[in-house]
């Protein structure tokens, strides 16, 4: 059974019905166009709505209701994709089928509501003393991502490799505007989310729908329904003609290489599913072009993976090695790309990759959330609930020809290299 | 084979086959994937040993080196089966174990068989010992540089003066140049046996069709050796020293890292209590609702780095409190001043009352989801915890269970490792 849409007085629901699983997951999802100079803002709010709010105005008083309510989780998720800015609240509450009480659901709803739609306010405003203490754990987190090398790196390559759309692109935390962050501009923030931003609500698990509209019906005046603009998904990725090599010196430690493309062909569904087939092929598992040749051959790295970000129509490729190595392996990914842009990948490797991701699909049936994450993000990209045979009839009925004509645009953008001084 | 019903409508099956191997069956029927474990007791702390009244030794990083080898085995891809059939195969190696593991939709009972037609025999060419010798030593580079794995490294030597403890599961690249072929023989010799593994598998199966193809297996039906259980003894002598400070410039922050020693009286012979109550102890201490927890808070000393676990290896125990911080005198002080008063205090009857409702809903969730349900079962396991009872004795906990873990704050079990970045 596929998803349900519903209208009740202006709200844009969906139902997933879910029959196996003994939870309910609740998706509150606001969408607006992303803009670099509230990131911060985004981020912070998140975070402070789920701390406390104003009838449970300190975070233990919080915690003990979700506790009380078997274990209720409640998370939140910011992110963006391509023009796309998306703030996402969840609550995940164990059925009420399962429990020897009624209206749990009830309840746990009713606390979701409490989070997004009553904050903690002091003259208006979101309290001074939230922004302050989130400002000052920013400022650690600065800290500890430089300390983790990992992280470091990642943050790194990704602001050089976006760096034709930093208007359009932010790392968390956004430290170009890190200090005009207050309680003012995060109530602000606030406002426009509750106000303007467009709001759908996503219900997954194994209940009765017309139950559930009543549930919500009753909930209404709680939830702010205006009517809003509808946000077009758009990645917004730009590169130059030379190709951006950076390197950064450090006092010791392995090697980390990123090499980030660009992909020179737009982006709809389709491409975007064939992109996934070559990431897969070419560094997504054990018998991958860049796994099998960089590091069971050559021993040149223990790991060695790439990615394809559809959200940000992103391609990129990350491996760590030793100094001495440094050259041959960077020189053996590129040679990957081209060869395979020659059409020198087998059969027998093409159809792997192909199955790989149809086994992918045919497993999030395993997971609830995963179902919910697929069907939300289907519909904010694509405006269409996530069908599961017909993504696996595209990936089967994609041709390597296809696929070769459309990696033939692929061409490196930046190589950012983190290495020894020694 | 038996049947333990652990929650309404989840059930363990366990048998143990003729060749001695333990297996435990969790079926879960409406899932399409079925995930399965098969575990060896052979680990990282196994580099000084004694089998049949006479010591052995290893050197530092062979069960991990052997992990990466057994797929080598015979010369053959052990993962070309799984590729093909779309299955993710994969290993890790810990303290005290090795766990082969793969995940499948299709054709379970095909890769049961391919898995364990790898562990029969063991044939392992220098060519590909050669090759692993590299790839490992790029693995064991990653860590090189991370200050975090350092500091937490040193808190534990300081703790226990025991290599089995605190050394790397990994060893380093010069003991690793040691593992030869004789080296991965005598391994194999001494652990590789099924009376030494368990195989746990959670998914869409039938527990009967399981066993019966188990039971005809060359694995099961072969003539092992005589099995001699391997001893190891942990020395968990007190150190002397409880703090350790290190200067360095290059630091772009400070790290703490603290332990507090769990006496063994509290754990030797009782794994099970002590499994269960670590967890929800350390919960009531660091509730929003403890002092401990607003103290942190009003002081701006809590953060998103800070972590806080109960370490439990069967032989050793201490909880670890871990926290990158622009102020560590501070949080060192604090921390100290807070934890030396847990003797003292009395825990919320409506927090904990609260916590236990939170448990069964943790509970129902973990087993809405195969790999969660398959990570718990393995986890209980390993832990050398009775399945069959962890569930009900979970909802008998009391407060007064706690008293003898808050006792255990004074001074002279709590260990400091400070990381700063000057004098």
């Amino acid at each position: 059974m596929g998803i349900i849409k519903r209208n009740i007085l202006g709200l844009n629901l969906y139902y997933i019905p879910i029959k196996k699983f003994k939870t309910i997951e609740v998706f509150f999802v606001y969408t607006n166009e992303m803009n670099p100079e509230t990131f911060n803002e985004k981020n912070f709010l998140s975070e402070i709505l789920l701390d406390s709010t104003k009838k449970y105005p300190s975070t233990d008083e919080l915690k003990t209701v979700c506790d009380n309510l078997y274990g209720l989780s409640k998370v939140n998720y910011y992110h963006y994709e391509g023009s796309l800015d998306i703030s996402m609240f969840i609550i995940n509450s164990v059925s009420d089928k399962y429990l020897e009480e009624d209206n749990i659901f009830s309840k746990a709803f009713d606390v979701l509501l409490e989070m997004i739609y009553n904050p903690k306010k002091y003259k208006g405003l979101i309290p001074k003393k939230s922004v302050k203490e989130k400002l000052s754990q920013a400022e650690d987190l600065l800290l500890s991502m430089k300390l983790n090398k990992n992280t470091y790196t990642y943050q790194q390559f990704m602001r050089q490799y976006t760096r034709n759309c930093s208007d359009k692109s932010a790392y968390f935390p956004e430290t170009r505007y890190l200090k005009q962050v207050t309680n003012e501009t995060i109530s602000k923030t606030y406002e426009k989310m509750i106000n303007e931003d467009h709001l759908q609500v996503f219900i997954g698990g194994d209940f009765d729908f017309n139950e559930m509209d009543q549930l919500v019906l009753s909930k209404l005046k709680r939830i702010n329904i205006h009517p809003s603009k509808k946000y077009e998904f758009k990645p917004q990725f730009n590169s130059s003609p030379e190709m951006n090599y950076v390197v950064e010196k450090t006092s010791s430690g392995q090697t980390r290489v990123y090499i980030g493309y660009d992909l020179g062909f737009s982006h709809n569904q389709r491409n975007s599913l064939i992109m996934s087939l070559f990431n897969e092929l070419f560094g997504g598992f054990e018998n991958s072009k860049l796994f099998y040749n960089i590091r069971e051959k050559l021993q040149l790295s223990y790991y060695v993976y790439s990615y394809y970000s559809p959200g940000n129509h992103l391609f990129y490729v990350n491996l760590e090695t030793s100094k001495v190595n440094l050259d041959k392996a960077i020189n053996e990914v590129y040679n990957q790309l081209v060869s395979c842009q020659k059409g020198d990948i087998d059969d027998e490797l093409f159809n792997q990759a192909k199955n790989n991701l149809v086994n992918h699909l045919e497993t999030t049936v395993d997971s609830q959330t995963k179902l919910m994450i697929y069907n939300i993000v289907d519909y904010i990209r694509y405006n269409q609930s996530f069908d599961i045979e017909k993504r696996m009839k595209i990936i089967e009925d994609i041709k390597k020809e296809e696929l070769v004509d459309l990696i033939k645009n692929i061409k490196v953008d930046t190589t950012y290299v983190y290495t020894s001084k020694e | 084979m038996k049947k333990n019903d652990i929650l309404m409508d989840e059930a363990i099956y366990c048998k143990t086959l003729s060749n001695g191997l333990v297996v435990y069956i969790h079926p879960k029927p409406k899932f399409v994937q079925t995930i399965c474990s098969l575990h060896v007791n052979f680990g990282g702390r196994d580099f000084m040993y004694r089998v049949n009244n006479s010591d052995y030794t290893l050197p530092r990083g062979t069960a991990h080196f052997l992990e990466h080898m057994i797929f080598e085995n015979n010369s053959s891809s052990f993962s070309k089966s799984f590729i093909e059939n779309n299955a993710d195969l994969n290993a890790f190696t810990a303290r005290k174990l090795t766990s082969y593991y793969f995940s499948t939709k299709n054709n379970f009972s095909f890769l049961l068989k391919k898995l364990l037609d790898n562990f029969i025999e063991f044939n392992f060419s220098e060519k590909s010992i050669k090759k692993e010798l590299q790839i490992i030593s790029q693995e064991l580079s990653m860590n090189d540089d991370s200050d975090s794995t350092k500091a937490y490294k040193s808190l534990v030597r300081m703790m226990y003066n025991n290599p089995t403890i605190y050394e790397d599961i990994g060893g380093t690249k010069n003991t690793i140049k040691k593992v030869d072929k004789e080296v991965l023989n005598q391994a194999t010799r001494h652990f590789y046996h099924p009376k030494n593994m368990r195989l746990v598998i959670t998914g869409n199966v039938n527990p009967e069709n399981i066993i019966n193809q188990l039971e005809e297996h060359p694995f099961v039906t072969a003539k092992w050796p005589d099995y001699y259980p391997v001893e190891r003894v942990t020395n968990l002598c007190n150190n002397t020293r409880h703090l350790k400070i290190k200067y360095d410039k290059t630091l772009d922050t400070n790290i703490v890292e603290i332990g507090i020693k769990i006496p063994d009286v509290l754990f030797k012979n009782n794994h099970q209590k002590h499994y269960l109550l670590t967890d929800p102890f350390l919960e009531m201490v660091f509730n929003p609702s403890s002092k401990l927890y607003k103290e942190l808070k009003k002081k701006n000393l809590y953060n998103h780095s800070l972590t806080v676990s109960p370490i439990f290896d069967g032989d050793y125990s201490f909880f670890n409190i871990s926290i990158e911080t622009k102020k560590p005198k501070l949080f060192v002080k604090t921390i100290k001043e807070l934890l030396l008063e847990l003797p003292q205090i009395t825990f919320s009857e409506k927090v904990f009352n609260a916590y236990n409702r939170s448990e069964i809903g943790r509970t129902i969730k973990s087993f809405d989801d195969v790999k969660e349900s398959h990570s718990l079962i393995e986890n209980l396991l390993i832990g050398e915890i009775d399945i069959t009872k962890y569930f009900e004795m979970k909802k008998k906990i009391k407060l007064d269970d706690f008293l003898v873990y808050q006792n255990i704050f004074v001074k002279s079990n709590i260990y400091i490792v400070e990381y700063l970045q000057e004098a």
